[in-house]
């Protein structure tokens, strides 16, 4: 189990052209991969899933990837939203 | 990779929504058009609607990845109808209409083709699209 916690930053949160690729990423990788935001989380690979969080600037959003590739899953995932996106410290993390 | 085929009373509606499936679900989803009549009045088309098709399909219908097509309202629905018939059986077997929205429904199933998904699980994100949530909740 891999965990990553982010800060989205981007003034429109994670809209839709971050979601879409998001999406495509997330479905290159073998584990399961969770997106959580509150109390609520999505499956990573579906982009309806992902879109209902409806994720807003400022708030912080936790990868969680279970798999044989979890960790290079959850790296290529970080990269792909480095734009949005800022590294909350682990120990401000909210899960 | 499963094709997406857009059927709307309007050319230039789904002359947008070409771009739209290629700016989020990349630019090697093959989408094909059906929109408007052919002297360019708003209408539906269901002769152009089967040429679309079948250049989705390619020569090899049998062995092709599909089409999900996705329509607008009210006549399309007969339009669609008409094109299905003229369709071969092996053809028809490849194609799948599903109940969905046509604007969130070709996003959502032109990101689900980009990776590499089958023809039922793309038909299957469309309808999904139907309960898209845009606006936050908070």
């Amino acid at each position: 189990m891999a965990e990553r916690t982010l800060t989205v930053i981007d003034p429109a949160g994670l809209h839709a052209r971050p979601a879409a690729r998001f999406v495509q990423i997330a479905n290159r990788f073998g584990s399961r991969i969770l997106i959580r935001h509150a109390e609520r989380e999505a499956d990573a690979k579906s982009l309806i899933a992902l879109l209902g969080l409806t994720i807003r600037p400022g708030t912080v959003i936790t990868l969680v990837a279970d798999g044989d590739d979890a960790e290079a899953a959850l790296g290529a995932l970080t990269e792909e939203l480095t734009p949005y996106v800022s590294q909350t410290p682990a120990s401000g993390a909210a899960n | 990779m499963v094709g997406l085929v857009l059927v709307s009373h309007s050319r230039t509606l789904v002359e947008g929504l070409r771009d739209i499936v290629a700016q989020f679900g990349g630019d090697e989803v093959r989408v094909e058009l059906a929109g408007g009549t052919d002297d360019g009045r708003l209408g539906t088309n269901a002769v152009r609607i089967a040429e679309a098709i079948r250049t989705i399909l390619g020569p090899d219908p049998a062995s092709s990845d599909g089409a999900v097509l996705l329509l607008d309202f009210g006549s399309a629905a007969l339009s669609v109808e008409l094109a299905l018939e003229d369709l071969t059986e092996i053809e028809r077997a490849v194609v799948r209409v599903p109940e969905a929205p046509l604007v969130e429904g070709a996003f959502v199933a032109g990101v689900q083709a980009s990776i590499g998904a089958s023809l039922d699980e793309v038909a299957e994100a469309a309808v999904s699209a139907a309960t898209m949530i845009k606006l936050p909740k908070d």
